[in-house]
């Protein structure tokens, strides 16, 4: 398939575009701006990640140096979950500007991630911010636009086009010439960018996988498969189009649809299709099933006094205060489980839609390649929805085991009798384990994608097949 | 007139144009429809959040005997709101982001006010599709497609020397064509804000007006930019790749440096000091004590001086009063945190002079009260509402009157402060001197452009 011919037009394309000096300082400044958003990214990974780290290390200590306490104070002093950035987030924010990064884990209560980044996001990040993979996701289709509308257009409106068929060039042999030029120019754009990642990324040291440069590599071949859906998207409407403006308007008006107008569309669609649960409206849920069931905090609460007779029937007792156990302990570890029951029934009614919302979009992944290559950026660098939920089940679970283990020595170190003013020894502190979210690997964060990766390679070479076809062929011909 | 309807069927020959006429309609629509499903359920919100409110307090007044004064006001979650004008339909600004409900009780204060909106980040992170987005960022687009190529076409079609010949010079025939496709695209922005205005039935007032006058100032500038880029007298492509190009950096660059800096800049750890420290203080009140905490309290808040000393028993107003200390104990750090809040808003209104698209959507979503900085005084008012339960409670706790049903009924409730925006004359009357010098500077440009 690559002859002479087409070495000698990819060779010819690429000098041309070298002796434009505009298409010189258009690269620098972007190649700037990358490396601009690569450091800052960077800055902010690392400045999270101390600071995640450092807060983390102080709860820790703060949880060790507790002085004998009774467990349900302890329980109520609680603990906290942070969130650290993963390690090619510096690449890709995803959305880490709209979660919060630490959670509260305490007795009674699920507490949502605060403390997000989001300051003026209505003002200001309209566009997300300026990330080494929004500037390949939006602004790179604008330059391969810019290098390749009049790649056929031009060639037909100069007459230059009848000159090289003249010569025996086939249309085929130059849509391949000037396709792995611009290809080509890719490469050698956004490489550095990469290199650059990845040396920061083996830099990070303990957070630095072997995984990463498996990540790494995916990256840099699904934004390669992007930049070829621009350029076969570019040659094609030059090729139909006659004028190389009227190429470029059109060319113009796709990108703003596809990577600006319809990524909102959609999102706005999902969210009034599968809606979620606002803040007030999820805790009210919660509260009234909760009171449903009852309140552990109140000894003469009916669900509980049906507990207490099944618990005396268990062992076989009379009366609480001959439980081998201390009953108190019983119902808080009772009471718990009960509601974190309820919470989960409703925090997982809240991820069927955030999920429903996600399949609705990805319907689209054929027809938009920018939404898939954008999710599937955000899954490899662990910076989308699904990660940060996986950090908020985490937190839950943790919060849920330490409660548990405190309830758990309530009833078994503390009596009955007295239960308020007892204490039990701060050596107990020393044998909880510290929170550490255990990052997913790949797998896990490419789950979603089992084969919505097909039908965007499928546009992409479908696009190329019909730019080879003869039908396209003979159009072009018809035009010289 | 035959020249005039020569021109329009011109504008509206090329399926591009209409095609991207329609486009705008389209997203402005789309924009005003969903803008005001969202409104809808930020108000929903609101209103369901006074109701629940109300009929828990209709519950409890129907118990036999009421609970405790502390324990009452230990469940007396009182809903606030965030005062929105509908507008903020239009221009949501950080209100599908953050809390325009959220309650708050007598409890420690800064525990209670960073609570977050529960939204889906992937939508977040798209940017959202208001009418502000359309106004700020689809309609330079429209006008650029519509003019840049004006005169690069007549010279391509060899048609610029001849008009050029004619008596009535080139100059005012390009201007005619502008004139018109300004014409035709204000009308179209005036029909989309009228139509808004019908479904969210807003008013006819001066911020309506300011809002067009406003969008119509911002046509003036990309209008004045592209003539600016066609006084060059370059090719079509240059033309086109020169107005998107500006269009990045005013729309999308300039935007993103500033969120850079600014992040940057006024970085704050503030809120997560802030509750990790009251945590501590919190617990560590348990063990101090009990009488030393309650003098200290009194100390703070002198009006309740004449209260009993503690007994043995637990006391509610221990309680309060050691959660109301660890409010003091973050004091500053809270301090700390406004007022670099205050100064990033204030950078933040200094460096949006860089970017007239940025500057255009800071004043929209300020006219519809949605700006981080309205925020911000919704946070101030639920704070001043935190105080006026507290004192509420106060009263009944440290004084040991029982709470009697009328009591409960005479509960202040939070009052919004009302909407005045003011209208900044002065603001409007600069940016148009500005606007129309540059205008008036392209279009001396335009007509020295001669034939080559």
């Amino acid at each position: 398939m690559i002859n002479h011919r087409v070495m000698k037009i990819f060779r010819h394309e690429l000098a041309s575009k070298r002796k434009s000096p505009s298409l010189w300082l258009i690269f620098i400044m972007i190649q700037l701006l990358l490396a601009i958003a690569l450091f800052t990214g960077w800055q902010q990974y690392q400045h999270n990640a101390q600071t995640q780290a450092k807060a983390q290390s102080l709860v820790e200590q703060q949880w060790e140096a507790q002085p004998d306490r009774h467990p349900h104070r302890v329980a109520h002093f609680g603990h906290f979950a942070f969130r650290t950035p993963s390690a090619l987030s510096f690449f890709d924010l995803g959305v880490n500007s709209w979660v919060g990064n630490s959670i509260f884990l305490e007795a009674h209560k699920q507490n949502s991630a605060n403390f997000a980044n989001d300051q003026d996001g209505g003002t200001l990040l309209r566009f997300s911010e300026l990330s080494s993979a929004n500037i390949l996701l939006t602004i790179w289709p604008l330059l391969i636009i810019a290098l390749g509308f009049a790649s056929i257009s031009g060639e037909q409106k100069s007459g230059t086009l009848r000159q090289l068929m003249s010569m025996g060039v086939s249309f085929r042999d130059l849509v391949t010439g000037k396709s792995l030029s611009y290809l080509f120019l890719s490469v050698i754009f956004i490489l550095p960018v990469f290199i650059l990642a990845l040396v920061l990324a083996a830099s990070t040291g303990a957070a630095f996988s072997s995984e990463a440069p498996l990540r790494l590599l995916l990256l840099f071949t699904v934004y390669v498969l992007y930049c070829l859906f621009w350029i076969g998207l570019t040659l094609f409407v030059s090729s139909l189009v006659k004028a190389p403006k009227q190429a470029l308007v059109l060319l113009t008006s796709i990108w703003f649809i596809l990577t600006i107008l319809m990524p909102r569309m959609l999102a706005e669609f999902a969210h009034n299709q599968y809606p979620h649960q606002k803040r007030n409206d999820f805790e009210l849920a919660i509260k009234l099933d909760n009171r449903k069931v009852g309140d552990s905090h109140n000894p003469n609460d009916p669900y509980f006094n049906k507990f207490r007779e099944d618990t005396l029937k268990k062992y076989g007792v009379s009366t609480v205060e001959e439980l081998p156990v201390n009953y108190k302990g019983l119902v808080m570890q009772e009471g718990e489980k009960l509601n974190a029951e309820i919470y989960k029934k409703h925090y997982e009614k809240q991820l069927e839609q955030f999920s429903a919302q996600q399949r609705f979009v990805s319907q689209f992944y054929w027809l938009n390649p920018y939404l898939f290559v954008r999710d599937f950026s955000m899954a490899l660098t662990r910076t989308d929805t699904r990660h940060f939920l996986d950090f908020e089940q985490q937190a839950e679970t943790h919060r849920y085991a330490r409660i548990q283990k405190l309830n758990k020595l309530h009833t078994e170190e503390i009596d009955h009798h007295n239960d308020r003013d007892q204490r039990i020894d701060k050596s107990y502190w020393q044998e909880f384990e510290a929170f550490t979210y255990k990052s997913p690997v790949l797998g896990w964060s490419l789950s979603p994608f089992s084969l919505a990766w097909l039908l965007p390679l499928l546009v992409v070479l479908v696009m190329f097949g019909s730019l080879n076809s003869k039908g396209m062929q003979r159009r072009v011909y018809a035009a010289v | 007139m035959l020249l005039f309807k020569l021109e329009c069927k011109r504008l509206f020959s090329g399926a591009i144009n209409k095609l991207v006429l329609l486009l705008f309609v389209i997203a402005g629509v789309f924009a005003i429809y969903q803008g005001a499903q969202g409104y809808k359920t930020l108000r929903i919100d609101q209103y369901k959040s006074k109701i629940v409110f109300q009929k828990e307090r209709e519950h409890v007044n129907k118990r036999e005997t009421l609970p405790a004064p502390g324990s009452l006001a230990y469940y007396a979650s009182a809903p606030t709101e965030w005062k929105l004008s509908p507008w903020a339909a239009l221009f949501v600004g950080e209100s599908h982001s953050s809390m325009v409900a959220s309650k708050v009780r007598a409890t420690a204060l800064q525990s209670q006010i960073f609570n977050r909106e529960i939204v889906n980040p992937a939508q977040q992170r798209t940017g959202g599709l208001d009418l502000g987005f359309v106004l700020v960022y689809l309609l330079p687009l429209v006008i650029g497609i519509l003019t840049v190529t004006l005169i690069s076409d007549e010279q391509h079609a060899g048609r610029w020397r001849m008009l050029n010949a004619l008596p009535k010079s080139a100059f005012s025939q390009v201007a005619k064509q502008l004139a018109l496709r300004f014409a035709v695209i204000w009308l179209l922005v005036s029909l989309l804000l009228v139509s808004a205005a019908m479904i969210l039935s807003l008013p006819f007032d001066g911020i309506f007006w300011t809002v067009l006058l406003a969008s119509t100032l911002y046509m003036v500038f990309w209008f004045a930019i592209a003539t600016l880029i066609m006084s060059f007298g370059k090719t079509s492509v240059f033309n086109s790749l020169a107005y998107l190009s500006s269009w990045v950096v005013f729309a999308m660059l300039v935007p993103s440096a500033v969120h850079l800096y600014l992040s940057n800049q006024y970085k704050t750890d503030a809120p997560l000091e802030m509750s990790l420290t009251q945590r501590v203080t919190l617990n560590d009140g348990w063990d101090k004590d009990k009488q030393q905490t309650l003098d200290t309290f009194l100390q703070h808040e002198p009006n309740w001086q004449d209260t009993a000393p503690l007994g043995e028993a637990f006391d509610w107003k221990w309680y309060y009063a050691q959660q109301h200390l660890s409010d003091v104990e973050v004091a500053q750090l809270w301090q700390q945190y406004r007022d670099n809040n205050q100064a990033r808003q204030q950078t933040l209104q200094t460096l949006s002079a860089l970017s007239p698209a940025l500057f255009f959507q800071l004043k929209l979503n300020q006219l519809a009260n949605t700006s981080s900085a309205d925020q911000a005084d919704y946070r101030l008012q639920v704070v001043e509402y935190h105080q006026q339960i507290r004192h509420f409670f106060y009263d009944f706790m440290f004084f040991d009157k029982p709470v009697t049903k009328t009591d409960v009924e005479n509960f202040p409730l939070f009052e919004a402060k009302p909407l005045n925006k003011e209208i900044n004359i002065w603001q409007i009357l600069i940016s148009a001197l500005v606007i129309f010098a540059l205008a008036f500077f392209s279009a001396v440009r335009l007509k020295q452009l001669r034939p080559i």
